[in-house]
């Protein structure tokens, strides 16, 4: 099997040194994925408890509950974007827009 | 019922898999014609629907869907491991448990 | 990231599992037993077993004892004697979060000798028995799966061509692989379903910023608003007396429209004490989160709480989704072989992992990133079933009068668990970790049948069949049969130990 072959290869080949950018890369894309995600997430829950046109609880349930969706998506978005800068800048870019909408009305985000 | 409601589920999966040439083959001794898959494919489609009309006749709007989401899951496991284990037998189980399912339905249980 | 779409998801399915794997198997196993948490607390308190059923409650006998045990506690409540479950539970809560319980016997209101039940695996589930800090785990373990469930999809690009193939002959990582691919794919929906809404529970925990712009950040009036329920701030005057807590349950059911299942006083040494009755969520899939308040030294009706609005009652349906106690024992039935489903994904899908890397596994050892990856399969996958029939057993063998015998059980199932652990780990470098723990685990499961009839009189099989009671039989029946698949998984581990050991395989140096 290649699994096989490969690996036979790699036993006889010297040790790889470790090497940090393609390992900077992942970290940056995980870290994205579970810090800029949940900003973002954050950013979303607050902006759709602002327009949401439903009671203040029930936008509040509403918005939190979508957020963990948005949160998974964007982990995976952290993953696919074409850079680690990419996976970033777009949920960051997104979270503080929607936060700062958000924070630009608060009598509106606060109505009953 | 939900036996028989299982059963039908059972049934379905079984007909929709025959609708592919390749488990087909595995299961049935003669090859069938794509027409004959065809019909095969929606015999069981109908009987994934039929099943959901007697899961929500049984136990009304909010309870039937969740019983025959799961009655479908566990049913889909159940025949692919049929399949995979007993290919030329699968279908006589699946009788079995069918005639299993009508009994203990007549018997009240 | 990779040169494509399908490489990276795949590399995210692969590390969001394996990182997660071994917690996330805990959680479902914990899950799927937790189904049967109430048939199992019942199971496991033979005292009260052969004696008739009453539906008399017995709140002021509970709330009696609470008094002698915890007289200024932050609340005390307790539930009634069910159908599922025949023993009183009663609880005490400090201000400090610590929380006690005791279990009475329905008929005479006394306690019974204590024991970890099926909820000890309903509270590992959600928390790990950890706290707050256990369920935080918890929560990020199952957005990890919802992201693993994701990135498996998108990978899995013959979905619906393989959709039945399953090839065990095939050997190694291929039937590993089919195996993980049929329970992750036929069981999707489950799957999905279980994760998302096991983190929405958690919501009010996570995600603040809605709290923040619509409230403030003032939690409790978010869910003071949302659900309705009622408070009243202490006057610092004791009370001085309490209003018989059964003598208003006819009145609350009466409100309700549906039957008590608990009752609860809130601040009981302070004048400003609120009796609060509840009920079960067993009639729809939603939980019903109604509740009716009375004055706690008159009996004065204070409040009931309003229907849910849509959005409180959403969020109620979710949860009452995944906490399966609606539909009765058929769709607690399915939903185990859905969780049994689960566990055996989760599990083929960490045996992928190592099986694809075989050759590097076996040239690594025993004191290797890999050498703990094999270490940590066998004993959390191998180990936690033996703790949890271990329990089970040491229900049945710790004498009745111990104190604190709720903690006894539950240091048998960590020191099990342990050494199961240590035993698998070192048995491995003989490819028989597996065969000895499967092999162990169902000595122990077949031996609970007989050790029940050995030591209780009214709760073994040739007691419960004859009586008609399904529950208490099923938890032997079922002992017996996952008996025989755990025997039929340890002698497939030793035929491949077997084969594995008649082929050349690189040794150590």
């Amino acid at each position: 099997m290649s699994t096989a072959t490969s690996a036979n290869a790699k036993a006889t080949r010297p040790a790889t040194p470790f090497v940090w950018r393609p390992r900077v890369a992942v970290a940056a894309r995980v870290l994205a994925a579970t810090v800029a995600g949940y900003f973002f997430a954050h950013g979303l829950t607050a902006f759709l408890t602002l327009v949401l046109p439903f009671a203040r609880a029930d936008r509040v349930i509403a918005a939190s509950m979508f957020a963990f969706v948005a949160w998974c998506a964007v982990a995976i978005y952290a993953f696919a974007a074409r850079s680690a800068w990419r996976a970033w800048l777009w949920p960051v870019l997104g979270g503080a827009a929607l936060l700062g909408v958000t924070l630009a009305f608060p009598q509106f985000a606060a109505r009953a | 019922m939900l036996l028989s409601g299982f059963c039908l589920t059972l049934w379905a999966w079984c007909l929709l898999s025959l609708g592919l040439e390749r488990h087909q083959r595995t299961v049935l001794a003669t090859p069938w014609s794509p027409a004959q898959r065809r019909a095969a494919r929606s015999g069981g489609w109908a009987l994934l629907a039929l099943a959901l009309a007697i899961f929500v006749g049984w136990r009304g709007w909010e309870l039937g869907p969740v019983l025959w989401a799961s009655a479908l899951m566990l049913a889909a496991i159940a025949w692919v491991l049929l399949m995979t284990l007993l290919p030329r037998g699968s279908l006589a189980v699946c009788a079995a448990v069918s005639l299993l399912g009508l009994a203990s339905g007549w018997l009240g249980a | 990231m990779k040169d494509s779409l399908i490489k990276s998801m795949a590399w995210l399915h692969t590390w969001a599992g394996l990182v997660v794997g071994w917690l996330l198997f805990v959680i479902f196993v914990g899950g799927t037993i937790a189904c049967f948490d109430a048939e199992l607390d019942d199971w496991t308190r033979p005292s009260l077993h052969g004696q008739p059923p009453t539906t008399q409650t017995q709140f002021d006998a509970a709330f009696a004892l609470s008094r002698e045990r915890a007289p200024d506690a932050h609340a005390w409540w307790a539930h009634v004697s069910g159908p599922r479950e025949r023993g009183i539970e009663s609880y005490t809560l400090l201000d400090d979060g610590t929380q006690s319980k005791v279990v009475l016997d329905p008929v005479s209101g006394e306690p019974i000798p204590g024991t970890a039940g099926g909820e000890f695996f309903f509270v590992l589930h959600y928390n790990l028995h950890a706290g707050t800090l256990g369920m935080y785990l918890v929560g990020l373990a199952g957005m990890l799966m919802m992201v693993a469930l994701v990135a498996g999809v998108l990978i899995h690009k013959r979905i619906f061509k393989d959709f039945f193939t399953f090839r065990p002959r095939a050997g190694g990582q291929r039937a590993w692989l089919d195996g993980h691919n049929v329970t992750g794919v036929l069981g999707l929906p489950f799957h999905l379903m279980i994760a998302y809404t096991g983190v929405a529970i958690f919501t009010a925990s996570y995600m603040f910023g809605g709290i923040n712009a619509a409230y403030g950040g003032d939690i409790e009036h978010f869910f003071g608003e949302a659900g309705d329920y009622y408070h009243r701030a202490e006057t610092g005057q004791p009370l001085r007396q309490l209003h018989s807590v059964d003598a208003l349950v006819a009145d609350a059911q009466r409100r309700m429209g549906v039957r008590v299942e608990w009752a609860a006083i809130e601040h009981p040494a302070d004048s400003s004490a609120v009796i609060a009755f509840g009920t079960d969520h067993s009639r729809r899939v939603a939980w019903d989160m109604q509740q009716v308040y009375y004055d706690a030294a008159t009996g004065a009706f204070l409040h009931q709480t309003a229907p849910p609005g849509a959005g409180y009652y959403t969020y109620s349906w979710l949860g009452g989704l995944h906490m399966a106690q609606f539909g009765g024992s058929a769709l607690r039935w399915l939903y185990f072989l859905l969780g049994v489903a689960g566990c055996v994904m989760i599990a083929s899908g960490m045996q992928v992992w190592v099986a694809k890397r075989a050759k590097k596994v076996a040239q690594a050892g025993a004191l290797s990133g890999y050498g703990l990856v094999l270490g940590l399969n066998v004993g959390v996958v191998a180990g936690m079933p033996l703790a949890s029939a271990a329990l089970l057993l040491a229900n049945r063998l710790l004498p009745a009068t111990l104190p604190e015998r709720a903690a006894a059980e539950i240091t048998v199932f960590c020191a099990v668990w342990a050494l199961a652990t240590v035993w698998g780990a070192w048995r491995t470098r003989q490819g028989l970790g597996w065969r000895d723990l499967f092999g162990l685990t169902a000595l122990a499961l077949f031996a609970l049948p007989w050790v029940n009839l050995a030591t209780t009189t009214h709760s073994h099989l040739l007691a419960t069949i004859p009586r008609g009671e399904r529950s208490l039989a099923a938890v032997d029946l079922s002992a017996l049969a996952f008996a025989a698949a755990f025997a039929w998984l340890a002698r497939r581990s030793a035929v491949r130990a077997r084969a594995g050991a008649s082929q050349p395989v690189p040794q150590e140096a």
